[in-house]
């Protein structure tokens, strides 16, 4: 094999392309294909440096499949399950679970990689305003939390030591993290800080960006919004007990969650999360809860049993599902399925689990 | 193991979906399922796109697209799981 040179241009690109079209197909164990192997080895290394595929877009493929197949979001629809979540995707407002990949791929014979990836965010001319205007009032609300630095520090100056949490492990019936059920904690993670694992607090920064969604959250009327909304919740119910609500209380919240997590590991503020939030009915923690509402150990609840507890922070005597009257059993049920459906979206179970769940009742017969 | 097709020539695409900006979507989904196929036969070509894909044999193969942006004309070698895209026209 003679004259094979490496590609440095595009010229040296489309000779090459053009020597492969004309070799190709050729026979094996021949000089030729030989020669043809080696000239696609170096245009395939030169291609994926200078046009890259890699970042090809599910809906793109998914909509060109279909309509070559010649179908509709109608059969989308009818392969999901639901309109709503055809259109989601097409509209990329959506990811494919792996159970819709699966589903689409096997019904319709669409390759399942080409499915896999992130769909691109539709950047209209809308959203890009609306993210300047965010982007504004973040950067006003940023500016002003830091010109009140002193501000804040005043308020933290005096507040109790975060790691005081941890000596609720005291606690005869406190259940250690390792004995909580994976689908109990997952439950949790999902209705009430699905991001918990991933955002940090250990700069000063990191204060005023929780500080930030505090007072977002506050002016929403959305309490334990984003960010550190575990944290705050531990810092809310054990240290800050005797705080009538009020902005005060919540940026104390931000501050003593920021400086939890210096001093305690996720786990171990989950942990204590786990074992003191009320759930309603006079039960504190998960493992009361369970006894409570299901009379049974905390190791048997089911993933619907779990997803009820894990609704039930927001508001435990609202959701609690005990309570006779059906309309507040519907409301139970509700709550119940939203986190389970929170539960699928954040890939923490499969969408068919979801299902099954949701056609549980609320407490055993 | 399931060996997915090498795609060539792929510079074609932008250099087309650049001057016709409404091709774009299509020409990356259609690239985005030659990526992730194994095709062993033009009738595997049938299943994903169905009446998109015409064929003229020896590996010659011709996908339209639906919405009418585009059409590209490709050469496979299906024992070698490559696919050399020769052409990006208007429909």
């Amino acid at each position: 094999m003679t004259d094979i040179k490496p590609i440095r241009n595009a010229d040296d690109h489309k000779a090459v392309l053009d020597e492969i079209e004309v070799l190709f197909g050729a026979q094996p164990g021949t000089p030729e294909a030989d020669r043809l192997e080696v000239l696609t080895i170096l245009a395939a290394a030169w291609e994926a440096r200078h046009f890259p595929l890699d970042d090809a877009d599910p809906v793109d493929a998914l909509t060109f499949a279909m309509k070559a197949q010649g179908r509709s979001q109608s059969d989308l629809a009818g392969a999901l399950n639901s309109r709503s979540r055809a259109s989601e995707i097409l509209n990329r407002r959506r990811a494919l679970t792996a159970d819709m990949i699966d589903a689409i791929s096997s019904a319709w014979a669409i390759p399942a990689a080409a499915l896999g990836g992130r769909p691109r965010t539709p950047a209209s001319n809308v959203r890009r305003w609306a993210l300047n205007g965010m982007a504004a009032i973040a950067f006003t609300v940023t500016a002003s939390l830091a010109a009140g630095g002193g501000a804040l520090w005043y308020i933290g100056k005096d507040l109790p030591d975060p790691a005081q949490v941890a000596a609720l492990a005291d606690r005869p019936d406190f259940v250690p993290l390792a004995e909580i059920p994976p689908h109990v904690v997952k439950a949790f993670l999902a209705a009430e800080d699905k991001d918990f694992y991933g955002h940090g607090g250990t700069s000063a920064l990191g204060v005023v960006r929780a500080t930030a969604i505090s007072l977002g959250a506050l002016i929403s009327g959305k309490p334990g919004a984003g960010g550190t909304g575990i944290a705050e919740q531990v810092a809310k119910n054990l240290l800050l007990t005797n705080e009538p609500r009020s902005l005060a209380r919540r940026l104390k919240a931000a501050i003593l969650a920021n400086r939890m997590e210096q001093s305690l590991s996720k786990d171990r503020i989950l942990e204590v999360y786990l074992n003191e939030v009320y759930l309603g009915s006079g039960s504190y923690g998960v493992a009361q809860a369970s006894m409570r509402y299901f009379a049974k150990p905390l190791a048997d609840v089911s993933v619907a049993e779990a997803a009820v507890m894990a609704g039930l922070p927001k508001a435990p005597n609202a959701y609690r599902p005990n309570l006779p009257d059906a309309y507040d059993q519907a409301k139970a049920k509700a709550r119940r399925d939203w986190v389970l459906d929170r539960m699928a979206n954040d890939g923490l179970i499969t969408v068919s689990a979801a299902h099954m769940a949701q056609a549980e009742s609320l407490l055993r017969e | 193991m399931l060996l997915l097709m090498d795609i060539l020539g792929r510079h074609l695409l932008p250099d087309f979906w650049q001057r016709h900006p409404d091709s774009e979507s299509g020409l990356r989904g259609a690239a985005a399922i030659i990526a992730a196929a194994a095709w062993q036969s033009d009738g595997d070509i049938a299943r994903h796109l169905g009446t998109a894909a015409a064929y003229a044999g020896e590996g010659w193969v011709t996908i339209t697209d639906p919405d009418g942006h585009f059409r590209l004309v490709l050469r496979i070698d299906y024992p070698r799981q490559l696919v050399q895209i020769l052409s990006v026209a208007e429909a």
